[in-house]
């Protein structure tokens, strides 16, 4: 199971080469990253609501598994999902 | 290839992906170019629709050509091959041909047996993640992959098939390369990293994604299959590198792939096949033995200038290897001749005088001054094509005839590709993005520019269109289109042109189904064809050419005293005073090649009296001559307003016959030996530079070599200067003398039917249509006001095709709406049996549809009968529940008396089920309903004096505003009694141009110009609809006023 957020929430994110995330701040805390799963490119919506996203999957140093992305466009960063 | 920091893309599709790719090859291999990429694949879907363009582009950028596609499996799966030399190359097309023709049209797959038969020389790599091996992975299926694996080890060898790594940040994407690489490692293959590129630049996902809606006929909100990302585009070495920074040997075996491919796509060796020739006769010795065998066909009094000019050409045509060619021409045309299908050849085939001896071609090249240099000269680079008109009714069986003697393996039509033009771009692209239908419709009908590139600025100056503009899709809209512009769409079939080799085509091209059943087209069209050092024959369809037969065959068949033209029709007398007085008036509807509005106003000012005038004529009114400023001092020379100069001595025997103007293509190539002493074939390559595809630098280079050349003898550098760009202003469009040679006499030709035979002429003008500039509703009429009375169709008279009737013409079912071909036999076939005596009769005797029989009742085919329209309909009605074998039980109670229909629906249906009324024309019924204040009628213009004001109302029949008139517009209104030509000036264009564009009855206010034709000079439109609305609500408003 997983929690899905309709309003992503924003995020502070310590970004490594290339904006790969390397910690999270979330909630006041800290957050190593300590594994990134999967990472994927979303670009769509450009005719009416442009999406242009860079997501991460990862699993954090305590064992969470999440879903991030970075907007393209104003380099701000959003959690999507936490599983459980 | 370069250093090991390269990256060669080897998945690579262009937008002859048709719907697929959003970059043409060029652009794609400039991208590569700026990447610094050593060499580039195409691997467009099934084709190698793109390879040639593409090709040529990487030959010239400096990148080495990988010549590749992407193959449908069977089973739906993905497969990249690349061709590592010529016979793998024939390999890739014989399978691309097997996988089109084996299946149906549009939905190739290419079988694994064929796969085996033809896979030596060829790479394989693994595929997308529509390729088998992925899928299987992604399904967890390892085991199977592994198998698949093996099976295409078997087919291509270990060394000959790679794993296929694509990351293009897909969520699984980094997972399938790991389970890839993994299962590479395990069977020892080696794996390669592609990008599976569908465009060059990452901007052009747009386009991308508007092409897959288009493809899919949705639209982008609705588009289920749109890409995640943006990231399909060709990438830098650096970029790839570190998306496979795991794996270097993906990125470094592409250059080690790249340098195994190396395909060569020069075919002329293969150009055609041999002529069977006798026995003991070389192609060279047969072709000069047909010469002087014919010759005398051709000239009673052999001299010696005859002579010379043939040992010429047949020198000229051995040395250019060229002799099996004319024979291969000779030999259709032999066929054309000996079983009476009209044929004549076209273009500059015309200048040769072996041609003009064999038969090929209608024009003496002697009598006619035509100069060999623009068909046939010694430094030639590419070959000449020799074109061949044909009567379109006629065409299919030559066609057919080059297929038997050649064989179906070695012949093939070659394809066209519909491209993307401003009006089908904004339809498509506008839905794409959702546009309303009835917005896309009006501004697609808007548009008064052919190609998107200004667009933009076209629909600006339409005030309906503003509020648009400033939206942010608007924008997106035109940008789009402009992207999308000269995209090939689909394929086609090209107009005529044949592909003939000496090899099996499919060792050369891929083949694939056509619409029409049956037929094989190439995957190139006639540019590439040409590129590729390959020579086709075409075989042109020419309806006037099918119009002049006919019209001779019912000329022959109604006129007891006719004498016998159609033997004679090629030896016709070209004198007849009153076909060029005819002429000369402008009275050229239907008659070949002058009868366009811009024609009929010329032709009484230059008044051609000889087919060398016509000549002239056809050539003058062109873009070329309009756009170089040539017509008009043509025109006042030709009256003698104005005295006829030379540039330069020189240039006197060249210009002479066009009075000083240069008018010919033929000219440039003269202008250039004389002033600047270029051999013919250097002028012929000025020629063809500065053609539409001109290069700034190459005319730069032309231009330094003709001054240099004048220069060295002896005419001034600004004189030379001024010369050379009269050349390039009329170069671009120009035609060559031969051709309008060739055209004039089918322009006489046909003057002289509609002169002669006039009902014969319009009966055989109306069934060959389209064809020409009007529609048949103008023919029609014009007919009418030739004396010559059209019939509606008639069930108990009409063919299907039009007929002549006691010197009337009789229209023909084909021109009833609804009634198809099936329909027309049927009622033919039973009427020969006993006429039909009534509705009933007839619906009863060939159980048409009832969509059908309606049709031909509001065509009036029944009016014969004596019933009316509508009493007709509403029996209709009634027999349809009537059930066959019933007997005919009439009842009084269910006879109405219905009211006829008024002439203004009877108008309203004559136009709606045929396109045209045989009664009414639309201003004799509509002038009732408007008001007379001072509407003139076209006849009464011809007594007022210039400049007088006018209000006239009329139906447009033609309506243009070309490029070359300086944003002048021009319309041709017909009313009742005949035609007026309406000239509309930039700014009433401007504040009228949806009236102009899209009204079909127009009323218009203005001054009268009188030169040698009478022109309306306009100041207002109104669209007539308008007008009667206008009028009827004053009306209403005033309930006294009398109706």
């Amino acid at each position: 199971m997983s929690k899905l957020f309709r309003e992503a929430i924003r995020l502070e994110v310590e970004e490594g080469f290339q904006h790969k995330p390397i910690a999270l701040l979330y909630k006041g805390r800290r957050e190593k990253v300590r594994e990134t799963l999967k990472r994927w490119r979303v670009v769509q919506g450009w005719w009416k609501r442009p999406v242009t996203r860079e997501y991460f999957q990862l699993k954090t140093e305590s064992g969470t598994v999440c879903e991030l992305y970075r907007d393209l466009l104003t380099g701000v960063w959003y959690l999507q999902r936490v599983y459980d | 290839m370069k250093s090991e920091k390269s990256y060669v893309e080897l998945h690579c599709h262009s937008n002859f992906s048709l719907l697929d790719g959003a970059s043409h090859p060029e652009d794609l291999v400039s991208r590569a170019a700026e990447l610094n990429m050593p060499a580039l694949a195409l691997t467009d879907h099934n084709g190698l629709y793109g390879a040639i363009r593409f090709y040529k582009a990487c030959l010239k950028a400096n990148i080495k050509p990988v010549i590749g596609a992407e193959m449908t499996l069977e089973n739906g799966n993905h497969l990249t091959l690349l061709a590592k030399n010529n016979e793998g190359y024939s390999n890739l097309c014989r399978l691309i041909t097997g996988a089109q023709l084996e299946h149906r049209k549009g939905s190739p797959v290419l079988n694994l047996e064929t796969l085996a038969r033809y896979s030596t020389d060829l790479l394989c790599l693994s595929g997308c993640r529509k390729g088998e091996l992925v899928s299987l992975i992604a399904s967890g299926r390892t085991e199977k992959a592994c198998e698949v694996a093996r099976r295409y080890i078997e087919i291509f060898g270990r060394e000959n098939f790679y794993v296929e790594l694509q990351n293009s940040f897909y969520p699984e994407d980094e997972h399938l390369c790991r389970a890839l690489v993994e299962l590479a490692g395990n069977l020892k293959l080696g794996y390669v990293a592609t990008n599976n590129v569908h465009y060059a630049k990452r901007e052009n996902h747009r386009l991308h994604d508007v092409l897959t809606c288009i493809k899919n006929r949705t639209t982008l909100d609705e588009c289920a299959s749109l890409r995640l990302n943006s990231e399909f585009h060709l990438k830098p070495y650096e970029e790839m590198a570190q998306l496979f920074q795991d794996y270097p040997l993906a990125i470094s075996n592409t250059l080690a792939i790249a340098g195994q491919c190396n395909v060569d796509l020069d075919f002329s060796g293969y150009r055609f096949p041999e002529f069977l020739l006798p026995r003991g006769e070389t192609a060279k010795k047969y072709l000069a033995r047909l010469c002087w065998q014919k010759v005398h066909d051709r000239y009673d009094n052999m001299d010696s200038e005859i002579a010379i000019r043939i040992n010429h050409e047949l020198d000229l045509i051995e040395k250019l290897g060229l002799s099996g060619y004319f024979l291969i021409v000779w030999d259709i045309m032999d066929y054309a001749k000996g079983n009476g299908i009209p044929a004549q050849g076209r273009g500059s085939a015309a200048n040769s005088i072996v041609a003009y001896i064999l038969g090929i071609t209608g024009v003496d090249p002697l009598k006619n001054k035509l100069f060999l240099g623009r068909f046939l000269n010694e430094e030639m680079s590419s070959i000449p094509d020799i074109d061949i008109d044909v009567s379109t009714n006629h065409r299919e069986r030559l066609i057919q005839y080059v297929y038997e003697k050649y064989g179906q393996a070695h012949t093939a039509m070659v394809c066209t590709y519909v491209t993307f033009q401003a009006r089908n771009a904004v339809r498509e692209v506008g839905k794409a993005l959702g546009m309303p239908d009835s917005l896309l419709d009006k501004m697609a009908r808007s548009v008064s520019v052919y190609g998107a590139k200004d667009l933009e600025q076209d629909l600006a100056g339409v005030e309906e269109f503003l509020p648009y503009l400033t939206s942010v899709p608007w924008q997106e809209f035109t940008s789009l289109c402009r992207e999308i512009y000269d995209f090939p769409r689909h394929l086609s079939i090209h107009n005529g042109g044949m592909l003939i080799s000496s090899c099996p085509l499919t060792e050369i091209v891929p083949l694939e189904k056509a619409t029409m059943p049956g037929r094989i087209v190439c995957q190139w069209d006639k540019d590439s064809v040409a590129d590729a050092g390959l020579i086709k024959v075409d075989l042109l369809g020419l309806r006037m050419l099918s119009l002049i037969h006919e019209a001779c065959e019912l000329a022959e068949a109604h006129h007891p005293d006719y004498i016998g033209t159609r033997l004679t029709m090629d030896s016709l007398p070209l004198e007849d005073e009153s076909v060029y007085d005819m002429i000369c008036r402008g009275d050229t509807i239907g008659v070949f090649q002058v009868e366009s509005r811009a024609q009929m106003q010329t032709l009484p000012q230059i008044k051609p009296r000889s087919i060398e005038d016509l000549t002239i004529e056809i050539a003058l009114i062109r873009p070329g001559p309009l756009q170089g400023n040539m017509v008009h001092p043509y025109i006042r020379r030709r009256k003698g307003l104005e005295k006829v100069t030379y540039p330069h001595p020189k240039l006197k025997p060249i210009l002479e016959d066009t009075l000083g103007v240069l008018l010919f293509q033929e000219q440039v190539i003269q202008v250039a030996t004389a002033i600047a002493n270029f051999a013919p074939g250097e002028a012929d390559s000025l020629r063809r530079a500065m053609s539409r595809k001109r290069s700034k630098d190459a005319m730069n280079e032309m231009r330094q070599k003709f001054i240099d050349g004048a220069k060295k003898d002896g005419v001034e550098t600004s004189l030379a200067g001024r010369i050379f760009e009269a050349l390039e202003g009329f170069a671009e469009y120009g035609f060559c003398k031969s051709h309008a040679a060739g055209f004039a006499l089918l322009c006489y030709r046909s003057a002289w039917l509609k002169k002669s035979y006039p009902s014969e002429f319009y009966c055989a003008l109306l069934n060959n249509q389209p064809m020409g500039f009007y529609s048949p509703e103008v023919i029609v009429r014009d007919a009418k006001r030739h004396g010559v009375d059209v019939l509606p169709a008639d069930i108990n008279k009409s063919s299907a095709r039009c007929t002549i009737e006691g010197g009337k013409v009789r229209l023909g079912l084909m021109y009833v709406r609804e009634v198809g071909d099936k329909a027309m036999s049927q009622i033919v076939a039973e009427r020969e049996r006993a006429p039909y005596s009534s509705l009933e009769d007839f619906y009863l005797r060939t159980r048409l549809e009832r969509k059908p029989v309606e049709s031909l009742i509001l065509a009036g085919a029944f009016d014969s009968s004596g019933c009316q329209k509508r009493q007709l309909l509403w029996q209709l009605g009634l027999l349809e529940k009537k059930c066959p074998g019933e007997l005919s039980l009439e009842f009084s109670d269910i006879a109405v008396s219905l009211p006829d229909f008024t002439e203004l629906e009877e108008m309203k249906v004559d136009y709606k089920v045929q396109g045209l009324s045989t009664k009414y024309h639309p201003m004799q019924v509509l002038r009732k309903d408007i008001s007379g204040d001072g509407l003139l009628r076209s006849y009464e213009l011809a007594q007022l004096a210039p400049n007088t004001r006018v209000r006239l109302a009329g139906y447009v029949i033609t309506r243009q505003r070309p490029p070359t008139a300086k944003g002048f517009a021009f319309m041709t209104l017909e009313d009742e009694d005949g035609m007026v030509n309406v000239i509309i000036k930039p700014h009433v264009y401007q504040k009228y141009r949806q009236i102009f564009k899209l009204e079909p009855l127009i009323l218009v206010e203005g001054t009268i110009q009188k030169r040698d034709t009478l022109n309306i000079i306009a100041e207002t439109l109104t669209s007539l609809r308008d007008e009667r609305e206008r009028q009827h609500a004053r009306n209403d408003s005033h309930p006294g006023y009398p109706d």
